[in-house]
């Protein structure tokens, strides 16, 4: 038997250092473990068990689908004055990527993830573009909306992921997106109605989202600010 | 479900002779709630016999043994306002060759939908159960009559007793009663333990990864250096872990000392008479605060003795269980959906219950097993299983004159197991170790 020199514990034979100091096992007297000798636990690692979505994949994918193939069939023979299915489709197609994350959890990152949202949203609106006669709120006021939110998507989504992360910095996150995307809107519509940038409205939103921001950085960049805040709001 | 009396519509228990759902008991309710990809709260009790395990004998010996023991043999549901238990009839739960992990991440999906796991390697038998489904007193009743049943099946003539209930027979109705609410009756509700204690900082390990590192030693030796203290087993062990938290906080050299203290369940069975085995324990937390000044050993053993005799009592515990039962009596609470109780619990649990106890000890006593099994079984061992956070875990459980420490941990560093170890061989005790660290 061997004993670690600086704890003073007896140690099991198959061990090759003291687990407690990481002393190496030293002992030339020590007798050579029998062949049949097991050590007090196994060497193979277990894995977790993965839970399967397969059932909710098949589910969602076949209703989707059947919608989106009986809308088809329903438009191309019977009611074919305008195609209304292709906005159907849009949206079924939409619905099942946003789905993803529930159908293959774990499995897509989520850039790419808000990267096939955007795909289905441009997809959604495209498909309603071919049974609209002007493309003109298609190409001045939702593809740049929906590029903004999801540029704006993946920037808290990075931040959340790479950046240190509290509450506080998530209500930082949302208050800024909150102002961008309020702008975005404000000066996109009157953009789109009067062919001139007008900031209205959004300038009293983005002025709130300032003030409210800079006092949340202020209470991040002090510490004990940062902790009566924590204090009083813990719930 | 229905019920005819209403003793047994309190207890959650129904008049039928096969219930089709148990309501979570009181401790139950908040485990499931704390459930991550990397986290469950599982334990592990372990059997070394004396024979290497035979796999298939062993597949027989649950499948018999577990019927006796209907809140076991359940899945977790969820329903609108609170989870509940639901017996499981799938095949299962099936014997796997153990693994160097123990007390992985259990899905409720997953595991034909049972919430323990069987395991064999060599000599070793080991239940790892979710703490939903009862404490450590609860499954080790499962556990000693699989081993009781397995010994049968291999020729033994083992007799019921102790641990080892008779598989024969039907389940006692109290077996299966959530028996806070039976005892919850103070007319008061004490303010639960608040603030905030010293955490051991340390290295995060890998995925899955879950630290061992047992100490067995001689239970006569450890009686004596205690008695040398006055004090009894689990006083002393409470001090010496108290003591190596507080010599790991110095050497931290932090900029501000904080109080060190130990989530210690007591089992409230000793108190308040009741065969439930599902869970029924209570929180106790020992502790010092070194911003009082300098404590030396002999200080810290002293004040976990009067600290443990002033608190573990039925009055005090009686008015722990009634506190935390008022929360689940609330009407305003028990109307709020399921997922937004489990935000809140989570957020509680992480933001105040965790910074709680700088550390968790149990001690599950001396396992009483009927005379014919004993010479049969070499030790038994107890695992607190994953720490909810950076901290170590520790339990503790006597058998045959064998004393066995289990730590368990989720990081690298094993500053505090060193310094309780190094302790006990100060104070004359002989110690073994065995880990699964490499």
């Amino acid at each position: 038997m061997s004993y670690c020199v600086n704890c003073g514990v007896e140690l099991e034979p198959s061990l090759k250092i003291c687990p407690l100091c990481q002393t190496p096992v030293n002992n030339p007297k020590q007798i050579p473990l029998p062949s049949d000798y097991k050590s007090p636990f196994p060497s193979e690692s277990g894995t977790v068990e993965e839970v399967s979505h397969k059932d909710i994949r098949i589910l969602l994918s076949v209703m989707l689908s059947t919608t989106a193939l009986a809308c088809l069939l329903l438009n191309f023979f019977i009611y074919n004055s305008l195609l209304w299915s292709l906005p159907i489709c849009g949206i079924s197609i939409l619905l099942w990527v946003l789905l993803i994350p529930f159908m293959f959890p774990g499995k897509v990152p989520l850039w790419l993830q808000l990267f096939l949202d955007l795909g289905g949203v441009v997809l959604l609106l495209s498909s309603i573009l071919c049974i609209t006669e002007s493309s003109i709120w298609f190409w001045h006021l939702m593809l740049p909306l929906a590029f903004i939110i999801f540029l704006q998507a993946e920037l808290v989504a990075f931040g959340v992921r790479h950046l240190p992360f509290s509450f506080l910095i998530g209500t930082l996150y949302l208050n800024l997106s909150a102002a961008v995307i309020c702008l975005a809107i404000n000066a996109l519509v009157s953009y789109y109605r009067t062919d001139h940038v007008h900031i209205t409205w959004s300038a009293i939103v983005l002025t709130v989202c300032v003030i409210l921001s800079a006092a949340q950085i202020a209470v991040l960049s002090r510490t004990r600010l940062r902790n009566i805040v924590r204090k009083r709001l813990h719930f | 479900m229905t019920s005819n009396n209403s003793n047994n519509s309190k207890t959650g228990m129904s008049a039928g002779s096969r219930r089709t759902w148990y309501p979570l008991d009181l401790s139950a309710i908040v485990y499931p709630t704390l459930q991550r990809r990397d986290f469950s709260s599982l334990y592990r009790l372990s059997v070394l016999l004396k024979e290497p395990v035979r796999p298939d004998i062993l597949q027989q010996a649950v499948d018999i043994a577990l019927k006796r023991f209907p809140t076991y043999k359940t899945a977790m549901r969820r329903g609108l306002f609170w989870r509940f238990l639901e017996p499981n009839d799938r095949p299962g739960p099936f014997v796997a060759p153990d693994i160097s992990n123990p007390c992985m991440p259990l899905n409720f999906h997953t595991n034909n939908r049972y919430a323990l796991r069987v395991y064999y390697y060599d000599r070793r038998i080991s239940l790892e159960c979710h703490h939903s489904l009862g404490d450590g007193t609860g499954s080790m009743h499962v556990l000693m009559t699989i081993t009781a049943v397995y010994l049968r099946l291999l020729g033994h003539s083992i007799s019921c007793g102790g641990y080892v209930l008779d598989t024969n027979e039907a389940p006692d109705p109290e077996e299966l009663e959530d028996a806070y609410l039976r005892y919850a009756t103070a007319k008061v509700k004490p303010p639960r333990p608040s603030g905030k204690t010293y955490l051991v900082r340390g290295t995060k390990e890998p995925f899955y990864t879950l630290n061992v590192i047992d100490g067995i030693m001689p239970v006569a030796e450890v009686k004596a250096a205690a008695a040398r203290y006055q004090v009894t087993i689990t006083e002393y062990l409470n001090a010496v872990l108290l003591y190596a938290l507080l010599q790991k906080q110095l050497a931290d050299h932090p900029r501000h000392l904080k109080p060190v203290r130990i989530a210690m369940p007591v089992n409230l069975r000793q108190f308040f008479p009741s065969k439930t085995l599902r869970n029924f324990i209570s929180m106790v937390y020992p502790g010092i605060d070194p911003r009082l000044g300098d404590y030396t050993f002999e200080e810290i053993v002293t004040q976990t003795h009067h600290f443990m005799r002033y608190a573990i009592n039925p009055k005090f515990l009686n008015g722990d269980i009634t506190t935390n039962i008022a929360v689940q009596k609330n009407t305003a609470i028990r109307i709020v959906p399921l997922f937004i109780k489990d935000f809140v619990v989570r957020r509680f649990y992480r933001m105040v219950q965790d910074h709680n106890s700088s550390a968790g000890l149990t001690n599950m006593g001396i396992i009483k097993l009927p005379a014919d099994m004993t010479p049969l079984i070499d030790r038994c061992e107890v695992y607190m299983g994953q720490p909810f956070s950076n901290r170590t875990n520790c339990a503790i459980a006597s058998f045959n004159g064998q004393l066995t420490i289990n730590f368990n941990s989720s990081i690298k560093e094993t500053d505090v197991e060193r310094l309780f170890f190094r302790k006990l061989i100060q104070d004359g005790i002989p110690v073994k170790i065995e880990s699964n660290r490499k």
